[in-house]
């Protein structure tokens, strides 16, 4: 299957996915996100970043195209290899494709890459938390099933799986990640604008004062309030089994 | 009471997991145990292909398998110009400019000189091996991918072409459809 003689083309590509793996990852260090660890994909490397859907919008959009913009500084990389002669000029155009074909995948705006975390970012703009996570799972899913429907490529076609099984995990969690982002609003302190509003929800770009139960609650209060409703429900449930 | 602290100390150190070895060993459990996860794949490819239930490496065309490569092709396949070679002597071609161009996609094996003359031997997709010779300079290197149309390097006059699958010579028509 894979010759042995495309190591060059692999290697490559390993080295431009480590490139913007490692530009996300210092561009999270520089905006004070952590990053515990790096995971290994059968496609490539992914840098997890520790509440990078939770914090501020334009912070994370810059971090999130600081990967991209890698891709837009190989070609002057493959320029300086053709001055040395190590690879040839028409090799070195088919890298070069190579590369914009892993800038556009990335750029596609499906939920675990790149550019459906930069969808997500524009949606939370305007929508509350969790209608803006429904709402770019829904995207991202039609949009995987329909480019699995048009494209006839095999190898993109089992990506396009494996992302699919990955959205369908995180529809799976979006409880926890509510929670999580609940957890980060309650700790973190934002300098925002106020926004009043009915919707039981946070707004992730201003700082939210929600009606609950014909009063305005400031943003910490509400969340304090969400958590012992549910432990509350919890030790009722608990309750119930021992009775 | 002694047995029931120590088991008590047990549990809560398996909870806590203040007992996980240092961190080099965790990492070559897990190395070890990619590595085993890859030999038994190598294996069962082996095994099947000496089985005969695959066969070997024409199973399907490279380009298929390698990512990244056609995912996001803006020109269509026939864009691409297929090089249309003349017959002008026996396994002597000309395609109309002094430059060959690879007639299907593949690896290039090896570009050795010969007599102050380049011969390039292309690994195709198809299973093919085809040897471009008489070349004056050569465009390419060892080990490169290269894709249907791509200029090898440049011919005076004629342009030698000899095309080889499973070990039996084969024409150019044969060699451009596999």
């Amino acid at each position: 299957m894979l010759a042995s003689n495309m190591w060059k083309s692999a290697l490559f590509l390993l080295l431009v996915l480590s490139l913007h793996e490692s530009a996300h990852m210092m561009a999270a260090k520089a905006f004070h996100y952590e990053v515990p660890q790096v995971v290994l994909y059968p496609f490539g490397f992914g840098a997890s970043i520790l509440h990078l859907g939770h914090g501020s919008l334009w912070r994370e959009t810059l971090i999130l195209l600081a990967g991209p913009c890698v891709h837009l500084v190989v070609p002057f990389l493959l320029i300086v290899l053709v001055k040395f002669d190590l690879i040839s000029i028409t090799y070195a155009n088919y890298l070069e494709q190579l590369n914009q074909s892993v800038l556009l995948f990335n750029l596609l705006p499906i939920y675990p890459l790149d550019g459906g975390r930069i969808l997500l970012n524009f949606l939370h703009l305007f929508l509350p938390y969790c209608c803006g996570l429904w709402v770019s799972y829904a995207l991202s899913v039609s949009l995987v099933l329909y480019l699995f429907h048009e494209t006839a490529v095999l190898s993109f076609q089992i990506v396009l799986l494996f992302l699919l099984f990955q959205q369908l995990l995180s529809c799976l969690f979006i409880k926890r990640e509510k929670e999580q982002f609940y957890y980060y609003r309650y700790l973190s302190a934002p300098k925002r604008i106020r926004l009043k509003h009915p919707f039981q929800d946070c707004f992730r770009a201003f700082y939210n004062v929600i009606r609950f139960e014909k009063e305005w609650m400031q943003e910490k209060a509400w969340i304090r309030r969400y958590f012992e409703k549910e432990d509350l429900k919890k030790r009722k449930q608990s309750h119930q089994i021992m009775l | 009471m002694k047995q029931g602290q120590r088991i008590h100390r047990r549990i809560a150190k398996r909870r806590c997991g203040r007992n996980k070895p240092p961190a080099f060993y965790r990492f070559f459990y897990r190395f070890s145990m990619l590595i085993m996860i890859g030999l038994v794949a190598v294996l069962g490819y082996g095994i099947s292909v000496k089985q005969g239930f695959v066969t070997g490496e024409d199973l399907l065309a490279v380009g298929t398998w390698f990512p990244f490569e056609k995912w996001f092709s803006l020109q269509d396949e026939t864009v691409s110009a297929m090089p249309a070679y003349a017959l002008l002597k026996d396994h002597y071609y000309s395609n109309g400019s002094n430059q060959a161009q690879a007639i299907g996609d593949g690896v290039v094996q090896s570009v050795e000189k010969q007599d102050q003359r380049y011969v390039i031997l292309v690994k195709q997709d198809n299973g093919v091996i085809a040897t471009y010779g008489t070349l004056e300079s050569t465009a390419v290197k060892k080990d490169e991918r290269i894709q249907r149309g791509d200029v090898l390097g440049t011919y005076q006059e004629s342009l030698y072409l000899y095309f080889e699958k499973d070990g039996k010579e084969i024409d150019l028509t044969q060699a451009k459809q596999g």
